[in-house]
């Protein structure tokens, strides 16, 4: 069964790259590639993707230190199948990807509208130079060759990678390697320097977004009908969100959360913890009764986090805190609509599943009732709509709504809670998408 | 040192024995290439000793030995030396030199698989009257003769077991009977390694030419594809010279197929085995094909017809054409791939084999004569693991050192085991001085094997339960043929050439492993999505080897100090295809209908109707999932072989290895890749033997030898073993290790087949090859050269014939041998977050003990041994991020064999392994203890444990 498959395909693949000339050890700038709407894999020196073609995105793409890829506002850039098409954002390296509201820049698969599906494609990577928690402080992505290239983590958490505005991804999430698929947008080690805000990620095998320690701040994250948790975080993620929305899809296998935390694969203590401040998300799952576990929040593994302003419904439970080395604070927030328990199962030593005690007697539901968290229905206009959600409340949720701080980057004016106010319209414009395939 | 060359020798030179005395052959052993206290061949027994002057006590060279009564005939050699190999029986030798008297030497008894020695002086005394000895018949007699003409020790046959003391162990194949070897232990029933180190240390030598391994990720060659009928012998050298491969370094593992025989021969045994974990329970298994008795899959398991073999399978997929696939082409090959993955139960039956082995030797128009030997071995067996522990642990040093206790499973596993090979071999000899043979041999094995794992995962949540279903075939094979001949050249002063030409193939084919995942939770059990689920796997590996070798002796001097040369050269190359393909179903349910499909088994979920709804067929191959490579290697060599004094040997000589490792691949962003390493190496080496007493010798060697990277480790691509938990990264960066060797050794000969022999040797690596753990979110596992590392040893043998306590226990004797070795690597800190940088080398045990109890009456037909066996903890798999290694604990193994002749023709055999019903354990850390946690009472760190059983087999040998 000597199987052709693959001499067939990179083959192909190499013969294009002949002409690209692209060379990592002298630094030359790439020529244009031999399928000039081909980018090409090792991007040296500064490239801008124009908006008046497609971008074919093969093979695993690197942005080397010290360059900048530029993408023009309106420029739609088609993920390969075959060769598992990947940007790779190397540490040092920067992407300047600022789309408009009406012109964004979007990520999407090879395949005609109505063909697309989850999959179809790899993913966006930032790598940068800002803390995580593996000892020795530098870590790799799995299923990128690791090279000293593209080792992620360092000493600086002002650290930049560039700029991700009204920016859509979707269709991504194949199998990078045999057991690691790749997320919609991964952050990995990313620092304060980079600014990301309106970002759409959808219909992914994996993870909307992935923080792999890091500090970057992020707003205005989309999440919707993708194929495991919404927002990930682990190996020390410090950073600060605001405006986030989730849309599980009802037809997802797997145990699929809203907020996913660790500090880290194996739960340990090391420095720096995992910490994220959050306000104002809306998370919304699949509400059905599913076979599979399914919280709001599952936050384990020794993460701290602080959680303010959460609005979630739909799930099977609200949150549970995995073990007794988690320390997190929610207030402000509302849970409703939750399915078998709206905040969190009753946990006991001699409890089945979901009910037996995982964190030494913690209770999920004082610590809830005490945050000044309230169970009342937010009254949602369309949270479950596929095709045209409506995530904004019907009346703006102030109610019990804690400010956010003055501190440069959260939007003090958002003291509600959910990621909407009744009036808000952020989610319009083309930048954002619910149709499928 | 002579005993290594000597052992090499015999490896490579094929069939000596088939010019055996019985054709009134001249049966010239060289030295240095022909170890004459070698082990007998099956059936026989052999007596060998040095001819020596009375007076001078030089060796007497060309001195005549006859069996009386026969015409058998052999000359000594340079050494004075002779070997006989004789068929059980009670013979007189007669010696005889011109000038010298003759001697006759009365009552040898030659008893089937051992090896006495039988020194002889001649005097030049002008007596008319042969001088007669007789062994045995009177003690005091042959001990008074010991002092003057008769020297009697048991040959020291300690690194090597020959195939008759194989038959007297349950052992089944090469793998088994190497653990009966000094130092020799064996990893996963199926490779072997010397001294402790792995198997980057050790190299596999059929017929004295190196093997080419049919595993995609290691060198080893698995030796149970050796059936123990097709062997002649197993012999492990642990010093190089030069004449042999320098890349081991622990020990050169050699195997010798069959020789012929003398006269007719044929023979046939039946076994018939039980497991007391396994025979007649329940076993787990699944829809094979139609020749899976065979070890070969009919096609069951391949990709289906029709399905494409040059581009990805999965909508969205390029096509040759540019075109993308679509869904409905997916959705097509999905159902056409799709496979049961359902599991049933059967009853397993007994073990069953048998084996048949015929062969003859003509003789014609004089001087030519034409042997040959052929052999068919067949068998199946079945194994159970029932309840196997599966654990995985955390730790958090911040806190406390104790281990936490993450996934816990349990595993059911129903195996099938096939073996079967053929060999034959064709000599032609003509006037003595040529020979020319011919042998081929095909060896499968195959393991079919259905596996269930359930328990609790920490990943899915506390309590939750997740089920895992495995299927997999996997089929090795070896096939060997080889031309090889043997020339003397009396011109030149008897000046030997010998030469071979070897083609082999090795294959590991893995079709249609399959593999699923379902969770159950609250609600009822359910298909999970996890990156394992859905799996269909094929791989397919071949990697042949073609190569020739030369030797050439020539003899300069004679007499007291002989002294000769010896060069040569071997040429090999070998070239890898590896081939695999990873296909996925994957959850594609648009609406909440379509979802609850999930919750269905297998059976029902994975048909036509929910393929291309709820699953579609994807692809996920990489591009390294193909790759070519060739190994090239050219050597040569020259060594002296020098008797300075009489008690006093030097053989001085250096090997030039030429290699060269070259890989093709594809790289992650499909840029094609091009590893390359080439190394010249000088590899001298220098040994000296010191006939210390008439009974004992020193021998003392330093040599130079190395190690290669195996091809995967210096491939730069990530790889994992699709069931492996995590990623694998070569390293292009690495060098080959060099190893300088020290052995030094005292060996006693006090009786009759007793030895006493002590070693002690220190090897110092630079440039070792070593995993570590690069940092990543579980972490990846890569290589380095770590800066140096030592290992340090004894080792200890004894043999001892108990008839010095009471003569009724002459028939009993103790064999026991005892292997001590001290290992540290040092890696470098700043790489990687292996937890210990500073360690044994992996797979390094501390100490490995055989000992065993031997009782052997001819006059009764009954044979007895018991044997005990164990090895010291060692890692088995380095841990990272804090996470201790992970050891394999110490099995303490007993086995027994009974054996009684019946009549002229029937041998039956009675064995039992694993007595003592030693379980299988690895732990998190070097000693097993207690982790707290408050679900599972009195936990360990136990990370794997199952209860292998233990296995009693029944056979009955029928031979002419």
């Amino acid at each position: 069964m000597r199987s052709k498959v693959l001499l067939a395909t990179s083959a192909l693949f190499a013969a294009s790259l002949m002409g690209c000339g692209g060379d990592d050890d002298n630094g030359q700038t790439p020529a244009p590639p031999a399928k000039s709407n081909e980018i090409p894999t090792s991007i040296t020196s500064d490239l801008t993707l124009t908006a008046d073609q497609d971008w074919l995105l093969k093979g695993i793409v690197h942005v080397r230190a010290g360059a900048t890829l530029t993408i023009e506002p309106g420029t739609t850039i088609k993920g390969d199948k075959s060769t598992l098409g990947t940007l790779v954002i190397d540490p040092g390296a920067r992407i300047h990807a600022e789309g408009t509201k009406d012109e964004p820049i979007v990520f999407t698969s090879r395949a005609e509208p109505g063909d697309r599906a989850p999959g179809d494609w790899g993913g966006v990577i930032l790598l940068g130079k800002a803390p995580i928690n593996v000892p020795g402080g530098k870590a790799n992505v799995e299923g990128i060759e690791a090279t000293a290239e593209t080792e992620y983590g360092g000493d600086n958490p002002a650290d930049s990678s560039g700029v991700l505005k009204y920016v859509r991804i979707e269709f991504g999430g194949i199998l990078l390697s045999t057991d690691n698929e790749i997320n919609g947008l991964t952050f990995a080690g990313v620092g304060t320097g980079t600014i990301v805000d309106y970002v759409q990620v959808r219909y992914t095998l994996d993870d909307c977004f992935e923080f792999f320690g890091g500090t970057v701040n992020a707003k205005h994250l989309v999440c919707t009908y993708n194929q495991d948790d919404g927002i990930d975080w682990d190996l020390g993620y410090t950073g600060k969100l605001q405006f986030v929305v989730v849309q599980q899809d009802p037809a997802a296998v797997d145990d699929t959360n809203g907020f996913e935390g660790d500090n880290d694969a194996m739960g340990t203590t090391n420095a720096p913890l995992s910490e994220p401040t959050i306000y104002n998300a809306t998370l919304v799952g699949k509400n059905v009764d599913v076979d599979k576990q399914q919280y709001a929040m599952l936050l384990r593994r020794a993460t701290k986090a602080s959680l303010y302003n959460i609005v979630a419904t739909g799930f099977e439970a609200g949150v549970d805190v995995r073990d007794a080395s988690t320390t997190v604070s929610l207030e402000g927030s509302i849970f409703h609509g939750n399915l078998a328990q709206n905040v969190a199962y009753v946990e006991t030593p001699e409890g089945e599943g979901s009910e037996k005690d995982d964190d030494m007697g913690f209770d999920e539901v004082k610590w809830f009732t005490d945050g000044g968290n309230v169970e009342v229905d937010p009254m949602l206009l369309a949270p479950y709509d596929r095709e045209a959600p409506d995530f904004r409340p019907k009346t703006t949720l102030t109610t019990g709504a804690v400010t956010p701080p003055s501190d440069g980057f959260f939007d003090t004016k958002a003291s509600y809670v959910g990621a909407f106010s009744q009036d808000d319209t952020w989610l319009d414009g083309a930048w954002i998408s619910f149709t499928p395939h | 040192m002579r005993k290594t060359i000597a052992t090499l020798a015999s490896a490579l030179t094929l069939f000596l024995p088939a010019l055996s005395p019985a054709q009134e052959g001249v049966d010239e052993a060289l030295l240095g290439e022909e170890d004459p206290s070698r082990p007998a061949p099956a059936g026989k027994g052999v007596v060998w000793g040095v001819v020596t002057d009375a007076k001078t006590k030089e060796p007497v060279i060309d001195a005549q030995v006859s069996v009386v009564g026969t015409n058998k005939k052999v000359i000594a050699d340079f050494d004075g030396r002779y070997r006989l190999e004789l068929a059980p029986g009670n013979y007189e030798l007669r010696v005889f030199y011109q000038l010298y008297k003759a001697q006759r030497v009365q009552n040898v008894r030659v008893t089937s698989g051992a090896v006495e020695k039988v020194d002889v002086a001649l005097s030049t005394e002008e007596s008319k009257q042969e001088i007669v000895v007789e062994i045995e018949a009177d003690p005091d007699r042959a001990s008074a003769a010991a002092q003057t003409l008769l020297r009697k020790n048991a040959a020291h046959t300690g690194d090597a077991v020959s195939a008759q003391e194989i038959a007297r162990t349950p052992d089944r194949n090469a793998a088994d009977a190497a653990r009966r070897v000094v130092g020799a232990s064996v990893v996963g029933q199926r490779y072997v390694i010397v001294r402790g180190l792995g198997d980057r240390y050790t190299n596999a030598l059929l017929n004295g030419v190196p093997l080419p391994s049919p595993e995609p990720d290691r060198q080893a060659v698995p030796f149970d594809l050796f059936p123990t009928t097709v062997l002649s012998d197993l012999t492990i050298v642990k010093t190089f010279t030069p004449d042999m491969p320098g890349d081991f370094t622990g020990g050169s593992v050699r195997v010798s197929t069959r020789e012929l025989p003398e006269k007719f021969t044929i023979s046939g045994t039946f076994y018939l085995g039980a497991n007391s974990e396994t025979t007649f329970r329940s076993r787990l298994t699944y829809a094979g094909g139609g020749t899976d008795f065979l070890g070969i899959d009919d096609g069951t398991r391949a990709l289906p017809p029709g399905f494409p073999t040059d581009y990805k399978v999965g909508k969205g997929e390029e096509k040759p054409d540019g075109s993308l696939m679509s869904s409905r082409e997916a959705d097509e090959l999905g159902r056409a791939l799709n496979r049961p993955m359902t599991t049933s139960r059967t009853t397993a039956l007994p073990n069953m084999s048998g084996n048949f082995t015929i062969g003859n030797t003509h003789r014609f128009g004089g001087d030519h004569e034409l042997g040959y030997m052929a052999a068919l071995t067949y068998g199946r067996r079945f194994q159970i693991r029932q309840g196997e522990i599966l654990r995985t642990f955390t730790i958090d040093t911040n806190i406390s050192d104790d281990l936490a206790l993450q996934n816990d499973y349990r595993v059911d596993t129903g195996l099938d085991v096939v073996s079967w090979g053929g060999f034959a071999g064709l000599t032609y000899r003509y006037a003595k001085d040529h020979k020319v043979s011919l042998i081929g041999l095909h060896s499968r094995s195959s393991e079919n094997e259905a596996r269930e794992i359930g328990g609790h995962a920490e990943e899915g949540g506390p309590g939750r339960t997740a089920y895992d279903t495995r299927l997999r075939f996997v089929s090795r094979s070896l096939t060997f043929g080889q031309l090889a001949g043997e020339h003397k050249i009396r011109k030149a002063n008897d000046a030997t050439l010998e030469w071979n030409l070897t083609a082999s193939v090795a294959t590991s084919d893995e079709p249609g492993t399959r593999e699923n995942v379902y969770l159950a939770d609250d609600g009822p059990k359910a298909w999970q999505s996890t990156t394992l689920s859905g799996l269909h796997f094929y791989a397919n590996q071949a990697e042949t080897a073609v190569g020739g070798a030369v030797h050439y002796t020539q003899p300069i001097r004679k007499g007291d100090s002989p002294t000769r040369v010896k060069v040569g050269g071997l040429v090999q190359v070998r070239s890898r295809a590896f081939d695999a393909r990873r296909l996925r179903y994957i959850p594609t349910a648009d609406t909440t209908e379509e979802a609850a499909a999930f919750s269905l088994p297998p059976d029902q979920l994975f048909t036509n109707e929910y393929i291309g709804s709820s699953l579609s067929l994807t692809e996920y191959t990489r591009p390294s999932d193909t790759y070519d490579a060739t190994q090239r290697m050219f050597s040569g060599y020259f060594m002296t072989d020098t008797s300075i004094r009489p008690w006093m040997r030097v053989v001085l000589g250096a090997r030039v290895e030429a290699s060269t490792q070259r890989l093709d691949t594809f790289d992650g962003s499909m840029n094609p890749q091009q590893v390359e390493l080439s190394t010249t190496d000088l590899l001298p080496s220098l040994g000296l033997v010191f006939k210390t007493t008439d009974r004992s010798n020193l021998r003392a060697s330093v040599t130079r030898t190395l190690a290669r990277p195996q091809l995967r480790e210096l491939a730069p691509f990530t790889f994992t073993d699709y069931f492996g938990a995590r990623e694998n990264q070569g390293n292009p960066d690495l060098d080959r290790t060099t190893i300088v060797n020290a052995d030094l050794r005292f060996e006693f000969f006090p009786t009759l087949a007793e030895v006493a022999a002590i070693s002690v040797f220190y090897k110092d690596f630079t440039k070792p090859i070593e995993q570590i753990i690069m940092p990543s979110n579980r972490g990846i596992v890569s290589y380095r050269n770590a800066k140096g590392a030592q290992n340090a040893g004894i080792e200890l043998e004894l043999r001892k014939n108990l008839g010095f306590v009471s003569p009724i226990l002459a028939d009993l004797g103790v064999l026991t041998n005892l292997t001590l070795v001290h290992s540290r690597v040092s890696l470098d800190g700043d790489e990687g977050v292996q937890t210990s940088d500073v360690r044994p080398l992996a797979g390094q045990s501390p100490y490995v003990v055989n000992a065993g109890l031997d009782y052997a009456s001819d006059k009764l037909g009954t044979r007895l041994r018991v044997l005990y066996n164990v090895y010291g903890r060692r890692i088995a798999q380095v841990g990272a991020y804090e996470l201790p290694d992970v050891y394999e604990q110490p099995r303490h193994l007993l086995d027994v064999t009974v054996a009684q002749r019946i009549g002229k023709y029937v041998d039956l055999k009675l064995s039992a392994e694993n007595l003592l019903l030693a379980p299988v354990v690895f732990t998190q850390g070097p000693s097993a203890k207690s982790v707290p946690h408050p679900d599972i009472a009195g936990l360990t760190n136990v990370v794997q444990q199952y209860q292998p059983g233990a296995t009693f087999t029944l056979s009955a040998t029928i031979q002419n």
